[in-house]
């Protein structure tokens, strides 16, 4: 009976007399409702019928009404209803469904009317409706709908109400009193047990005795409480003692136990406290699918993930997982579900929302209990700034590697005293002829390198080694393969000292020179073929020359030639021989002849006019002859002063150095005369000096040569070449000044370079050669100009020794 | 059988009938079951109630069509036509049309005896002491029982139809 928890509150004597009340009680409730509810269905349906039989009444006179279609009529057939006092509507509908007439008692109540097709009987909220058909003669004439309220119920109940109430109560009270004597046989012996009971308890004496009243249930449970009584008294000095320890034990261990209780909390505290300020993301998943799960994740976890922590849910991290690395994870995952691992690792990327890419060593461990239940601890580490320093070392060594690996130049990098270390980068290789993976062997470099080379290089080691210099370099040679050509190289070797670890390193450099060398050569080359060339350009300027007087004389020669011939020619001996005939054949009579013929008579005459024409004659001729011979020798003067010059000797002589000038300004005379260009001297001393003649020639038509060009090319009126010649105790000073193109500044340092030339035709070797001429015979030629279109002066120096007073 | 106005004001959708000659048909019909006639006046058991027009059919066949198939208990209907009222006989009901009064020759009287109920319109026939003479009051058509006029042919009224009946014009 646990709905009657209240019930034991009560004294046993009033839970008798209420147990009888209660019985008795709900009896007569139960027939109470039995009547009522028998005498209101029975009312209900009194109610009905009798309204059905006013409705039909009303009905029958209203049937002309209806067929007569008088509703004023009918109408006043239902103001009759007045009379009933729980009528409060009715209504009378005409066959088609429309309302013919009707009825309120209380126009001012608002209610529903009735629907046609609503027949019959309906108890509808607080009224009755009752229906019947108007029929007359068997045709259907309309409907008639009475309304009535359900006082009269109510008045029945109220007064059923009543009656049951006061029925009740009087068997109550009648109940009460027989329950209240009658109890008294059962709860007295009860009652007085409790008694016992409660002196035993208050007191804690067991000794106490209950009485006896009968023999029934009771009186045997008086017998056993007394025995139990003897009983528990010898048990409960035992227990006394018993519970005593028993307490002080029990005090003990709540102490204990509070204090375990508090060193958890303080240690789950501190865990609280790691798990939220570690800056490793960990989340923790407790519980299986199937069962429920609880999910915890710490505030790092969102913050690398950049997910607030209303979003925090297993999926959404999920979800964040870059899309390529999610297969990997996936296949990790799966393995894990399968129970094949029990944990795993991977690097991965998570895609923040905000578009950023968090890396993280993501790394799960699954833990399975034997409840079937299961725990997954996550942490995630984020290595997002770790990744971009290796990716930017990754991106800097892929750039030194470029550059080492592509460099023209050899490069070879180790650390001093371990060959092992030594890297080497393609050209390196590709110069010293040593492959890249053979680096390590030094050997393999000697044998490479040229021996002599070698030798050398080992003693600049050496000179290294003891601090004498701190770069090694070195033109060296490298063998060409098997070939037993070798190719040039500069190998430079630099130590760098490291003063924290005091590791040397060693960085080696080697360029090939091998074309440099090759072009070096090619130069000297060159430069040898251009003198020999220079050499026979001044000859042949030399034989220009000679052939060019040589080729005036001859004019000379031939005019003379010509003009003897023609004398011989026009000369009068033939008439010798016409006078020698016509005095043969007068033999015999010559002198009558001579004298009587009138032809014979002007012999004499003619033979002296053609003895003074004859003479004339051979004068002339005579005379013509002689300047022929002067020609002549003349040609041969020029022909050995050719051969004199062409001598190729480091002969010395003893010249004039007017002479000298002379010779060269003749020797040029044909290149003045083409370009017109007019000759100033200038002779200020006449020294003779101690020279090779044919060098200073040489030196000297070359310069003539520069200084026609430039006239030639500058645009002036009279083209001028002045030669000075001047000099002091110790030089002579031959100046060749010109008013021609002048050199411009920057060129006056360049103009003796070899291959120096501003002529579009020229080689650029005249002057420098002639300035190399000129240092080897112990002068120099210098240059001097103010400057572009302002001439220039190109002064030979020559020693001069004044001769001795003796 | 009967047939209520409004029934009737509903069925009116024939030509040439006006409004007021339907329901006044539908009265007729209404008024065979609203009296009874004294014994002896139907001869014979199941023979028709005739109605009687004089003169005109106003109602253009109307009537014919309205009680063509109806029954009252096991009696059918017929529809006569007269020119006079000499000529009438065994009629239970004769209708007087507007205007065709003068066939009554001045006394409707004489019809009543034979047990025919009168029924005119105008107030000439009632003048005639018609017994049931139709009237229009407020657009409605309604009617007056002259019960003295009645006397002769002794017909029963039902109370109910009596209520509906004004008293006199």
């Amino acid at each position: 009976m646990q709905d009657m928890n209240w019930f034991p509150a009560f004294p046993l004597k009033y839970k008798l007399i209420m147990i009888s009340l209660l019985t008795s009680g709900a009896a007569l409730l139960l027939a109470c409702a039995a009547f009522v509810g028998y005498e209101q269905i029975m009312f209900r349906h009194d109610m009905t019928r009798d309204l059905g039989v006013t409705a039909q009444m009303i009905g029958m006179n209203s049937t002309a009404a209806l067929a007569f279609d008088d509703p004023s009529s009918a109408n006043a057939t239902l103001t009759a209803l007045n009379a009933h006092p729980h009528i409060v509507a009715a209504w009378i509908y005409d066959s088609t469904g429309n309302v013919f007439a009707y009825y309120l008692r209380n126009p001012g109540v608002v209610m529903e009317w009735p629907v046609p097709g609503d027949d019959g009987e309906r108890f509808a909220g607080e009224y009755l409706d009752v229906s019947e058909e108007i029929r007359f003669a068997g045709d259907r004439l309309g409907t008639i709908y009475l309304r009535s309220d359900l006082e009269r119920i109510r008045e029945r109940w109220v007064r059923y109400g009543m009656i049951v109430g006061i029925v009740f109560l009087a068997s109550i009270l009648m109940a009460w009193l027989v329950a209240a004597r009658l109890q008294r046989v059962i709860s007295a012996p009860i009652l007085d047990l409790a008694a016992v009971a409660y002196r035993v308890a208050e007191k804690g004496d067991f000794s106490i005795r209950a009485e006896m009243h009968g023999e029934d249930e009771i009186g045997r449970l008086t017998d056993n409480f007394n025995e139990m009584l003897s009983h528990i008294g010898r048990q409960n000095a035992q227990l006394v003692a018993a519970h005593n320890e028993l307490e002080k034990r029990v005090e003990e261990r709540t102490i204990e136990l509070k204090r375990a209780k508090e060193e958890a909390e303080v240690e789950r505290a501190r865990l609280r406290f790691i798990f939220e300020f570690i800056p490793v993301g960990i989340s923790l998943l407790s519980g299986s699918k199937e069962r429920d799960s609880s999910y915890m994740v710490n505030d790092a976890y969102l913050r690398i993930c950049g997910v607030s922590r209303e979003q925090g849910v297993e999926a959404t991290f999920k979800s964040l997982t870059h899309p390529a690395d999610r297969k990997q994870q996936d296949i990790l995952q799966k393995r894990l579900e399968a129970r094949e691992i029990d944990q795993y690792s991977i690097e991965k990327r998570y895609l923040k929302e905000n578009g950023e890419t968090v890396w993280v060593v993501f790394s799960t461990r699954r833990k399975y209990y034997s409840n079937g239940n299961a725990e997954t601890l996550t942490t995630v580490i984020d290595v997002t700034d770790l990744k971009r320093a290796q990716e930017e070392t990754a991106r800097e060594h892929e750039r030194f590697r470029f550059i080492f690996e592509s460099l023209p130049v050899g490069v070879a990098w180790t650390v001093s005293g371990q060959e092992e270390t030594r890297i080497v980068n393609p050209a390196f290789a590709r110069i010293t002829g040593v492959p890249q993976e053979a680096c390590h062997n030094l050997d393999l470099y000697r044998l490479a390198t040229h021996p002599d080379d070698w030798e050398l290089q080992q003693k600049l080691r050496q000179k290294m080694a003891t601090g004498d210099i701190d770069t090694l370099e070195i033109e060296k040679r490298y063998r060409n393969g098997e070939d037993s050509s070798y190719r040039w190289a500069v190998l430079t070797v630099r130590e760098v000292g490291y003063s924290d670890s005091g590791e040397v390193q060693e960085l080696s450099t080697v360029v090939d020179i091998t074309s440099r060398k090759e072009a070096e050569a090619e130069l000297a080359n060159t430069h040898r073929r251009l003198l020999e060339a220079s050499r026979q350009a001044g000859m042949a300027e030399v034989a220009t020359s000679v052939l060019h007087n040589v080729g005036n004389v001859l004019n000379s020669v031939n005019v003379s030639a010509t003009v003897i011939h023609e004398q011989v020619k026009r000369s009068k001996s033939s008439s010798v021989a016409k006078l020698s005939e016509l005095l043969s054949r007068r033999e015999n009579d010559l002198a009558a002849f001579l004298t009587e013929d009138p032809q014979g008579r002007k012999v004499p005459g003619f033979l002296r006019s053609l003895a003074e024409h004859l003479t004339n004659e051979q004068s002339e001729i005579i005379q013509e002859l002689n300047t022929l011979r002067t020609n002549v020798d003349h040609i041969k003067e020029i022909v050995s002063m050719q051969q004199t010059y062409a001598k190729i000797s480091g002969v010395t002589e003893t010249i004039s150095v007017i002479d000298l000038v002379e010779d060269a300004l003749n020797m040029s005379s044909g290149s003045l005369l083409r370009h017109q260009v007019k000759i100033v001297r200038d002779f200020r001393i006449r020294p003779s000096i101690v020279v090779e003649r044919h060098r200073v020639l040489q030196i000297l038509i070359n310069v003539f040569r520069n200084a026609i060009i430039a006239c030639d090319e500058a645009d002036v009126a009279e083209k001028t070449v002045s030669v000075q010649v001047d000099g002091t105790d110790e030089i002579v000073e031959i100046s060749v000044t010109d008013n021609g193109v002048g050199i411009s500044a920057e060129n006056l340092s360049r103009i003796f370079r070899n291959g120096f030339t501003t002529r579009k035709d020229g080689h650029g070797f005249g002057l420098h050669s002639g300035a190399i001429a000129a240092s080897e015979v112990g002068g120099r030629l210098r240059v001097h100009s103010d400057g572009l279109g302002k001439g220039a002066t190109f002064i030979l120096e020559l020693p001069y020794s004044p001769p001795e007073e003796s | 059988m009967g047939l209520s106005g409004l029934e009737v004001k509903a069925q009116t959708r024939q030509p040439n009938i006006s409004q007021e000659y339907a329901v006044k048909a539908a009265f007729l019909y209404n008024f065979t079951m609203f009296v009874e006639w004294p014994e002896g006046h139907d001869a014979a058991e199941g023979s028709p109630i005739v109605i009687g027009l004089l003169g005109r059919d106003p109602f253009k066949g109307h009537l014919h069509a309205l009680v063509r198939d109806r029954q009252v208990g096991k009696r059918g209907f017929r529809v006569e036509t007269f020119d006079s009222a000499e000529d009438v006989s065994g009629v239970h009901l004769l209708f007087v049309p507007a205007g065709e009064e003068f066939r009554l020759r001045s006394k409707v009287s004489r019809l009543h005896p034979k047990g025919i109920l009168t029924v005119g319109e105008t107030e000439d026939f009632y003048a005639l002491d018609g017994i049931i003479t139709f009237t229009l009051e407020n657009n409605r058509i309604r009617f007056y029982i002259n019960r003295q006029a009645a006397e002769p042919t002794g017909v029963k009224f039902n109370a109910q139809l009596l209520q509906l009946a004004l008293s006199s014009p």
